[in-house]
């Protein structure tokens, strides 16, 4: 023998090697190139036409667009990411499937297609979470997530039955049309039926647990949970908005809960050391301001919401082992805590100013919110203790994310049209934005210290599937 | 025991100074755990080395729940990949056996004793199940959620209340509040809190009398504990031992605080039993029969003679067997290196007397296995000779990394530092630096403003709006082009290691005191050419190459790095000792020790990067104009060198040459490269020796001279620390590979990075020790790392290597339980020895015997 020992060289075929994509199955690799080239052709489309595609509408073309783009994205990450997976066709086929089912429900025209889609995508979701299934907390993590979605799906389906047979049409638009004039009782029922529905989804209280408790798949399935599972809640309300518009007090519970989950999800996403479960929290709350948005109505802003937040979160899971690395002291990051009272209370009576001198629809919060947050972050950033260059520097790309932020909003508003009626009065809304401003205030005032251990630990166990002792 | 007894609050019989002085030795059954981002190779037995190599891996198998061995299955694939020879597999079995003449025994006709317990080895069914991902019991998830809570850096943003109490009293003070504690300690639980003492080494002790801990099996039930957790207990250790006090000043976490919550929870009857192992027995006899067509009176015959020996081959449990494969692998690797190295060695004292020209440049790498292949690649350019020394080049040093606000140690972990260096720009560079420590604030007040923004319960939203767009970009521009967008961030800002460099003339804290004074500067020089056997008639270049790896994303990206220099790239190592040769002053100190150096030997650092193969050279630009034409031919060769070497790496994983540049730089590469892998054997000794021999990059060589050491210097530091070091990474491999679970760190793709301090696996548990699954097993999830023991060879004198062992009790440790197996080459004698562990069945004592080779 010539040398000392041979390793196992097995050169792969030269096909293989040579190939621009090594990587992956064949399977995950047609997935990938099938995936970007349908959001390629949908995007060219929708930009030569300058709007939906004949056949679809903007609801549709928005959410089958940010599907694609991430769906593609995580597929070809994990070509490599994946590489070592143990049952690596099953894993693409089912990755390819939830995109199908999801598709389906996105683009259905009638009741039973999106039903078809909307359970199936759970099915898969649930099996995708419990990839690792020689692992039991992947398993029970699993089976938390098909029993809280059997519970939303028994809504959703109880929904669509009640809706068409009133109706007496299975086509969408058709059920749509005639919301306004089935009896309000009824109404009311499939709206709040849909409301849970959504709520499984996007995992709100009391639905959270099977998301903060989902860490148990592999990173870019957590990629697609978060930037597009979980949104279906929200396409769920703005596609039957009509019903909700015919059951007002529907929309208050959404913007309760939403309201609720918001808070929430912001605490959770404080107490958690871990990055991933941090996330999750984060997405909670994303869900909750969400939809509480369509619940005010404003169905552009929660649509807008919907697409950058999705990128916004696969872009932090995908990357979520970059946070290695121990920090000695935390920055300063916003700036004063008198800084922050100070753009609230702007921002509160700009508010105010508006609600006495125009009648303002729903979106008076989110936009009013996005106002707050850009003035914070410049004030922050142009006002930092830094050398004056770096403070222009961070404070133009502040302007450059604000002018992004304006710029899809926009282009939304002109794909999905007007937002619905007001639901809540004016001074409902003012109430609302206040209250998000001063737990804003509180938190910058209380920075460094730790919560009260009551709910220290409430939030920090929160998710946490109650450990039995084994028997 | 009596429930109600561990509840009462007992005499204490112990005093403090006794529980600590117990708790000290309980704590060292696990070793230290080093953050993630300055990842260390550490012998997760390292508590067991006082005992011979099988014992300790049995007892820590019983202790952390763990596996002895891989899995049967999993070395009949190594097998039948021809990594085991069946010559050394039969040998292992009939030592095993007793010996030819037992192993030969007819037991049924036709059938030896060696065929059974082939067959068993071989090709009958395991007898143990494929355990799977062992669940976590409540008690850890409980204890492992709060030490999370307590030690994270800088995750949370709202900090677990209490911190400042230490890690026992923190929970005390937060156990009423929280459900799991209830649910897992019920009303036992809730009197504990109320009763058991605020001290934690008072509480230890008062737990140890309540549970009626007979005196003397303190420590062992302490350790018991202790292993339940070791991830966190090893971050207790890293914090106690292994970082500057004020870096974890704000969470004071020690091992009495965690042991006193275990004993809270014990005596609050929490804990779940380990499960016991099934005893074997004969289990394997039913198979044996049907292997060999046994009708049941030929059976009970065979049991029942008197030798005993097929019950003893059926009672064999599968870890048993794994441990013969990994001594069969052992001797495969071992008779297939050592007659090279005999011969080579051999050859090498003819060769010696021929004078030997002046090479075009001298290159000394690290030690590590990785540039052994790189090394011969580059020989194979031109005339260039190439030496190992250990990759932080003698340097006790801690770095001010411009614009960090902590030090960072890079040198071995066995030793203090005793410079604090900082950086300062190069000179001519001032405006680029400057530039350059802006960038640095600028990124580092976004990604404040950044955290704060999307924490904000006004802010949270609108941020992940106005981010979202540009996170789609960057998204798809990391997971399409990521070298592209490499090449635009290179565009924009200037390569820091051009305008950074360490300095050797400023103290960080103290602008007056030079961080090396010169006596220091000539030590370090010289201990280069002491150690390496370095001839002083130095080429026109001489090239110190520190190494470092590429990753991106990835929470191991460390572990890529130089372990030498705790974790770190190995670049600023190799430019201080580089600078300091290349001062006159150092010059001359070194030509009064005897060593003249060629007044145009020119002293160059360079950083190797092990992913991709490329080589930079810093501070190529103040190389004097007659120079330029070496360093242009060097240059070359360095590129043919990378070129080759990623040829040869390429196929082992997989992948084409050009996509090791690519995964370098890809945020879903999880295996950018095989690291350490494979690493068998640590070679003591002159690179002629090795250089022609295909090492396959499983070998870590340190140059030395035995010539030139005539006192045994030189061979008991490189015994004792850098071989010392590679025993550590060895360990590390191995048993990360035979339990990727317990003593690895799982899977990658379900990791979750915790605090910034380390990974966990899904929702939580412990901090995860070792390696990732990625980093040890191919993509089919065959071991890829051959579990097997460091196989050191020295050539040198043998009475010399006896004197060094016999000197340093750590090195008698280590070969005399067979944790590295050594063989010495002596050059004086021609003979070949081979050191017997006193464990071996064999062993007549701890004397050199002769290697007998089949």
């Amino acid at each position: 023998m010539s040398t000392a020992d041979r390793l196992p060289t097995e050169p792969a075929p030269a096909a293989l090697v040579s190939g621009p994509c090594p990587h992956g199955t064949r399977a995950g690799r047609l997935l990938a190139t099938a995936l970007w080239s349908a959001f390629a052709l949908l995007g060219a489309a929708t930009a030569v036409l300058q709007g939906p595609p004949a056949g679809m509408t903007g609801l549709e073309t928005v959410i089958a667009l940010l599907t694609l783009f991430v769906a593609a994205i995580v597929t070809t990450f994990s070509l490599r990411y994946m590489r070592a997976d143990r049952r690596p066709g099953r894993y693409f086929t089912q990755v390819g499937l939830l995109v199908g089912s999801v598709l389906l429900f996105a683009l259905a025209g009638n009741v039973i297609v999106l039903a078809a889609g909307w359970v199936a995508s759970g099915l898969l979701l649930a099996q995708l979470v419990g990839h690792e299934a020689a692992w039991s907390e992947a398993r029970a993590a699993a089976s938390r997530s098909l029993r809280t979605f059997a519970l939303g799906d028994a809504a959703f389906l109880a929904a669509l039955a009640l809706l068409a047979s009133a109706a007496g049409t299975i086509r969408i638009d058709a059920i749509v049309a005639a919301a306004p004039a089935l009896p309000a009782e009824l109404t009311l029922a499939a709206a709040l039926l849909l409301l849970v529905a959504a709520a499984a989804r996007c995992a709100l209280p009391p639905f959270s647990g099977w998301l903060l408790s989902s860490m148990t798949a592999p990173t870019p399935v957590s990629a697609l949970m978060h930037a597009g599972l979980v949104n279906a809640g929200g396409f769920l309300l703005i596609r039957f908005a009509p019903v909700f518009e015919a059951a007002p007090l529907a929309r208050i519970v959404a913007v309760a809960i939403g309201l609720l989950a918001a808070l929430y999800g912001v605490g959770v996403m404080s107490v958690r050391p871990d990055i991933k479960r941090s996330l999750a929290g984060s997405t909670v709350s994303q869900m909750g301001f969400m939809i509480m948005s369509c619940g005010l109505g404003a169905y552009a802003a929660a649509l807008w919401h919907i697409v950058a937040h999705g990128l916004f979160k696969a872009w932090l899971f995908l990357g979520s082992g970059s946070s290695v690395g121990t920090r000695a002291d935390k920055a300063a990051g916003l700036g004063s805590a008198g800084m922050v009272t100070m753009v609230a209370t702007a921002t509160l009576a700009l508010g105010a100013w508006l609600t006495l001198t125009s009648a303002p629809g729903g979106s008076l919060v989110p936009l009013l919110l996005g106002l707050a947050t850009a003035l914070a972050t410049l004030a922050a950033g142009f006002g930092a203790t830094l050398p004056w260059r770096a403070r222009l520097a961070i404070g133009s790309l502040v302007l450059a994310l604000i002018g992004f932020h304006v710029a899809g909003l926009t282009v939304i508003e002109h794909l999905v049209g007007p937002d619905a009626a007001a639901i809540l009065p004016p001074w409902a809304l003012l109430a609302l934005l206040a209250g998000f401003l001063a737990a804003w205030v509180w938190q910058q005032h209380r920075q460094a210290r730790p919560l009260p251990a009551a709910l220290y630990i409430h939030l920090l166990n929160a998710g946490i599937a109650p450990a039995t002792p084994e028997t | 025991m009596n429930m109600m007894a561990a509840l009462t609050v007992p005499d204490v019989v112990l005093t403090r100074t006794e529980t600590a002085g117990l708790v000290a030795l309980a704590a060292r059954s696990v070793p230290p755990l080093w953050p993630l981002e300055s990842a260390i190779a550490v012998n997760p037995l390292a508590g067991f080395e006082d005992l011979p190599f099988a014992e300790a891996v049995q007892q820590a198998a019983q202790r952390f729940g763990a596996r002895e061995s891989l899995p049967l299955t999993a070395w009949r694939q190594l097998y039948a990949a021809g990594r085991i020879d069946p010559r050394m597999l039969r040998d292992v079995a009939i030592r095993a056996l007793g010996g030819s003449y037992p192993a030969h025994a007819v037991v049924t006709p036709g059938v030896t004793a060696l065929d059974l317990l082939i067959a068993r080895l071989t090709v009958l069914d395991p007898q143990q199940a494929e355990v799977e991902r062992e669940a976590l019991t409540p008690e850890v998830a409980f204890l492992a959620k709060w030490c999370a809570a307590f030690f994270d850096q800088g995750q949370a943003a709202s900090p677990m209340p209490h911190r400042e109490l230490g890690l026992y009293r923190a929970v005390l003070a937060l156990a009423g509040h929280d459900p799991d504690y209830a649910r897992l300690t019920g009303t036992a639980g809730a009197q504990l809190l109320l009763t058991v003492s605020r001290d934690p080494l008072t509480a230890i002790a008062e737990g140890l009398a309540a549970l009626g801990v007979p005196e003397g099996g303190e420590v062992g039930h302490l350790a018991g504990l202790v292993a339940r957790l070791p991830g966190w207990a090893g971050h207790i250790r890293w914090r106690a031992e292994h970082t500057d006090p004020a870096n974890v000043a704000a969470a004071p976490g020690t091992m009495a605080d965690l042991l006193a919550l275990w004993l809270l929870l014990e005596r609050a009857g929490a804990l779940t039993p380990r499960p016991v192992a099934a005893d074997p027995a004969t289990a394997a006899v039913p198979a044996l029969a049907a292997h060999f067509g046994w009708d049941a009176a030929t059976r009970d015959a065979a049991l029942a003679s008197a030798s005993g020996i097929v019950r003893q081959v059926a009672g064999y449990s599968d870890d048993r067997l794994g441990g013969l494969f990994m001594t069969a692998a052992e001797w495969t690797y071992r008779n297939t290196l050592v007659p090279q190295l005999e011969t080579a060695a051999a050859r090498l004292d003819v060769a010696g007397a021929a004078v030997e020209a002046r090479p075009d440049a001298q290159l000394v790498f690290c030690i590590d296995v990785r540039s052994e292949p790189f090394r011969r690649a580059l020989e194979a350019q031109g005339s260039y000779e190439t030496f190992g020394y250990a990759g932080f080049f003698g340097l006790p040093i801690a770095l001010h990394r411009h614009g960090e606000e902590r030090r960072k140690r890079f040198l071995p972990v066995l030793l203090a530092p005793q410079h604090d260096v900082a950086e300062a720009p190069v000179p001519g560079q001032e405006a680029a630096a400057a530039s350059l420590s802006e960038g640095l604030v600028r990124d580092r007040g976004t990604a404040a403003l950044f955290g704060a923004a999307k924490q904000g319960t006004a802010t949270a939203f609108a941020t992940a709006e106005a981010t979202g767009p540009l996170a789609g970009l960057l998204m798809a521009a990391r997971t399409v082009g990521p070298r592209a967008l490499q090449r635009v961030s290179r565009a924009l800002a200037p390569e820091r290691s051009a305008v950074l460099a360490p300095t050797l003339d400023r103290h960080p804290g103290d602008c007056a005191r030079p961080a090396f004074t010169l006596e220091d500067k000539i030590g370090y020089a010289s201990a280069l050419f002491r150690l390496t056997g370095l001839k002083p008639q130095t080429a026109r270049l001489l090239v110190l190459a520190g190494h470092g790896g590429s990753a991106v994303n990835n929470p191991y990206a460390a572990a890529l790095d130089c372990g030498a220099c705790g974790g770190h790239k190995g670049g600023a190592n190799a430019r201080i000792l580089a600078a300091m040769l290349n001062e006159p002053a150092v010059r001359e100190g070194l030509a009064a020790q005897g060593l003249v150096l060629p007044a145009d030997t020119v002293v160059l650092a360079a950083e190797h990067d092990t992913t991709t193969d490329t080589v930079v050279l810093f501070d190529r630009d103040r190389v004097p104009a007659s120079h330029a034409a070496d360093l242009a031919a060097l240059e070359a060769a360095l590129e043919r060198a990378a070129a080759a070497n990623r040829a040869r790496r390429a196929p082992l994983l997989g992948r084409s040459p050009e996509d090791l540049l690519t995964g370098a730089v890809h945020w879903g590469e999880v295996r950018p490269e095989w690291g350490l892998a494979g690493n068998a054997a640590f070679l003591v000794g002159p690179r002629a020796w090795t250089s022609g021999i295909d090492l396959a990059g499983r070998a870590f060589l340190h140059s030395y001279d035995w010539t030139a050491d005539a006192d045994g210097t030189a061979l008991t530091t490189i015994l004792t620390a850098p071989m010392v070091v590679a025993q550590w990474i060895n360990c590390q491999y191995l048993f990360s590979t035979v339990d990727n679970h317990r003593y690895g760190s799982g899977d990658k793709v379900t990791q979750n990075v915790l605090g910034g301090i380390g990974v966990i696996q899904g929702n939580g548990g412990d901090l995860r020790i070792g390696l990732p699954r990625q980093s040890l097993f191919t993509d089919a999830g065959e071991a890829y790392h051959v579990p097997q023991r460091l196989l050191t060879v020295v050539h040198a004198p043998l009475a010399r290597v006896e004197a060094v062992i016999t000197a340093n009790e750590i090195l008698g440790r280590l070969f005399g339980n067979g944790w590295v197996q050594l063989v010495v080459i002596d050059p004086e004698t021609g003979r070949t020895r081979c050191w017997q562990p006193r464990a071996e069945p064999d062993a007549e004592g701890t004397d050199p015997q002769d290697l007998t080779l089949a």
